[in-house]
């Protein structure tokens, strides 16, 4: 059987790469220092809130109420689920405050598939957990798979995460030295550090422009 | 892609232009002040690029075996590998998908790549509608321009005329304020992303590795774009692999840092196959597009090392050539001083000799760079093989010619110093500056006045100073 035409190409290129790659050894460097970032959760909010996002702080027993608070709002939420957003007691409060929670799931393909994101485009919120933080920078790390749309970090104006404390790191190198099975935990990873911005107009900065205006993130447990 | 004009004739439509000079004095300043900043929240900033260097100096020295591994990865991870040797490939390959597909319309986030390879027009010619999600990226696209920045496409135009474009082509009240116009781009495009069959990225790094692409954006119009529609397909030149994620994070604390002073980039994607069973959204297919166009080629000679870049921009941002004439005057889809060593790279050293000319080698490029690529040096290395492709002219050929004679010929050269020292001193008169030269000479005057020699030489004054 003949090779499909991919593979040619593909011999064709790696070939091409093989003949032509250079023959002197790589100089290499060291690497360098990284900046040291003593209180995380400190840094963490100074980082993030020089980005225009917010974070809070509330003591445990009020944290709930808190979140509950940043999700009442004009309409309903995009969120993970309970089991990811890991609070206890949060989806009976959200329940009892009468805020309106939207079913994640997207269809593959049509039918179904258009009107549902037309749907989800409509929450006001996005709620959501988080991998772990960077402090250095106010990045949250977060993941897709089973109960954590991707979307709802996204599609909504405002991005509410909730992060626990004990997920603090430095640095973006700590969290890969330490952290390796976040690593590969869903189809998407994303560092998502401060609500979305663009420069593109004469430089000047605009927030909101694709994903969200608004970025709060909770200091949990 | 020929540009319409010849080079000299398109720096001239440039300089001519004050709206553009506005425009890039304005966004080049800011760029070079946020880069200095953001340098400066490292501990050593040298040191981070030094190892930011030898990440793409070993990478690179092992490419077909970190390619193959992260093909591999990909495929792995459920995504399908289309190789594409040379423009037309990708084009075809990606109009396949789109066929495939069934796609109708595409939603796609800035890629420098898909500039290089042609796709939109190849898209919309096989019945897609292409829309553009980057904002400037958007604003160019409704202007029916290309990009003249690497990572500010719509860089060159101001804000009042980004408001007038939007007023006539999308009917909204005319505004200047950027905010204002933001919200007209994200209702507009939101619609798009939600009915697009079909999103398109470039891709940053690919983590050889774990198969991850990594995408930066600070819109998240490539989140979005990679998420919503039920495909994904994302362009990546070969060059663009890293082999670790510990590297990667090398190249991430320098990507942003030079392109816009952030630490870190708003979104910052790592995509590893399309959506897992169980999860809840993204897209059903992935693709890659693996494209050559040139690369291998380069890898093998005198420029190769114009593929350690980043693509960052910084090196448009410091150029005294690019802040005065922008990135359209190039002609090139990249422009600035790696896009005149990487065009005659990638298309051809005949037809692109005016670009590595465009420069005074002051080495501002080579000061800014991230990953330290010696631009100036590849400059000269671009000049020499358009020479040697027949490009030089006869006028310099034969000037330099007789330089070279008489500077071997001690006696010679100081006869002939003499000489246009007395010719130069008459011709500039009084004032000590001569304003215009004879033919082939009055391409350096028609410009600039050229300075009568001085006096006495430098080995003359030397002379009699040491003798006193």
């Amino acid at each position: 059987m003949a090779p499909a035409a991919g593979d040619v190409s593909r011999e064709a290129i790696l070939g091409a790469v093989r003949r032509n790659r250079p023959r002197d050894a790589p100089v290499g460097a060291p690497a360098a220092p990284l900046p040291e970032v003593p209180d995380l959760p400190d840094a963490f909010a100074r980082s993030l809130e020089a980005l225009g996002g917010r974070v809070l702080a509330p003591p445990p027993e009020r944290a709930v109420q808190v979140v509950v608070e940043q999700c009442r709002s004009v309409g309903p939420i995009l969120a993970w689920s309970a089991a990811e957003l890991g609070l206890a007691g949060l989806d009976a409060a959200l329940a009892a405050a009468g805020v309106e929670r939207l079913d994640p799931a997207v269809p593959e393909r049509e039918p179904g598939r258009g009107e549902q994101l037309g749907r989800l485009a409509g929450a006001a919120v996005g709620l959501t957990g988080a991998l772990a933080g960077i402090a250095e920078t106010g990045t949250l790390v977060l993941a897709s798979g089973p109960g954590r749309p991707r979307l709802a970090w996204l599609l909504p104006l405002h991005h509410v995460a909730l992060l626990s404390r004990a997920r603090l790191l430095p640095t973006l190198e700590s969290a890969i030295e330490s952290r390796p099975e976040v690593w590969s935990l869903g189809a998407e990873l994303a560092l998502v550090t401060g609500p979305s911005r663009s420069g593109d107009i004469e430089l000047v900065l605009t927030r909101g422009v694709h994903g969200p205006r608004e970025l709060t993130v909770v200091l949990v447990p | 892609m020929i540009a319409p004009l010849p080079f000299h004739r398109r720096v001239a439509q440039a300089l001519d232009d004050p709206g553009l000079r506005t425009a890039l004095d304005r966004a080049t300043d800011r760029f070079r002040i946020q880069r200095a900043e953001g340098l400066a929240s490292l501990p050593d900033p040298d040191a981070t690029r030094d190892r930011a260097r030898a990440v793409r100096e070993a990478t690179l020295a092992r490419l077909d075996e970190h390619l193959g591994r992260f093909a591999d990865a990909v495929g792995e991870l459920g995504g399908r590998v289309h190789w594409a040797t040379d423009a037309a490939a990708a084009r075809a390959a990606v109009v396949g998908i789109a066929r495939d597909a069934g796609a109708r319309l595409a939603v796609k986030s800035k890629s420098m790549i898909s500039e290089e390879v042609g796709l939109n027009p190849a898209l919309e010619a096989g019945g897609v509608r292409v829309v553009e999600s980057d904002l400037g990226e958007y604003i160019i696209q409704l202007a029916g321009e290309t990009p003249s920045h690497i990572v500010a496409p719509a860089i060159h135009k101001t804000r009042e005329q980004v408001g007038e474009l939007f007023h006539r082509r999308l009917g909204v009240p005319l505004t200047d304020d950027p905010a204002e116009m933001t919200r007209v781009a994200r209702s507009v495009l939101r619609d798009v992303y939600l009915k697009a069959d079909l999103g398109i990225s470039g891709v940053n790094f690919g983590v050889a590795e774990s198969g991850a692409l990594s995408i930066v954006t600070n819109e998240g119009n490539a989140s979005l774009a990679t998420t919503a529609p039920r495909v994904h397909v994302a362009l990546m030149g070969i060059e663009r692999i890293v082999p670790t994620l510990a590297d990667l994070a090398v190249m991430l604390r320098v990507l942003a840092r030079s392109a816009s002073g952030q630490k870190l980039t708003v979104y910052t994607d790592l995509i590893r196959g399309p959506r897992r069973s169980g999860d809840p959204d993204g897209p059903g297919e992935l693709h890659v597009v693996l494209v050559d166009n040139g690369r291998s080629r380069i890898l093998g000679g005198p420029v190769a090392e114009i593929l350690y870049c980043i693509r960052c921009g910084a090196c448009l941002n410091a150029c005294p050539v690019y802040r005065e004439i922008g990135g359209h005057a190039y002609g090139s889809v990249y422009p600035g001083p790696v896009g005149a060593v990487l065009t005659p790279a990638l298309e051809g050293v005949a037809e692109w000799s005016a670009l590595p000319e465009a420069s005074s080698l002051c080495g501002a490029c080579r000061e800014v760079c991230p990953v330290r690529i010696d631009i100036p040096k590849l400059l000269l290395r671009s000049r020499r093989a358009a020479v040697e492709a027949g490009r030089g002219s006869l006028w310099a050929r034969l000037l330099l010619g007789s330089f070279a004679a008489a500077a071997r010929r001690p006696r010679l050269f100081r006869l002939a110093l003499a000489m246009a020292r007395r010719l130069s001193r008459l011709a500039a008169g009084r004032s000590g500056w001569i304003r215009r030269l004879p033919p082939p000479l009055s391409g350096w005057t028609a410009s600039r006045d050229f300075p009568a020699f001085a006096r006495h030489s430098f080995s003359e004054e030397w002379r009699r100073r040491r003798a006193t």
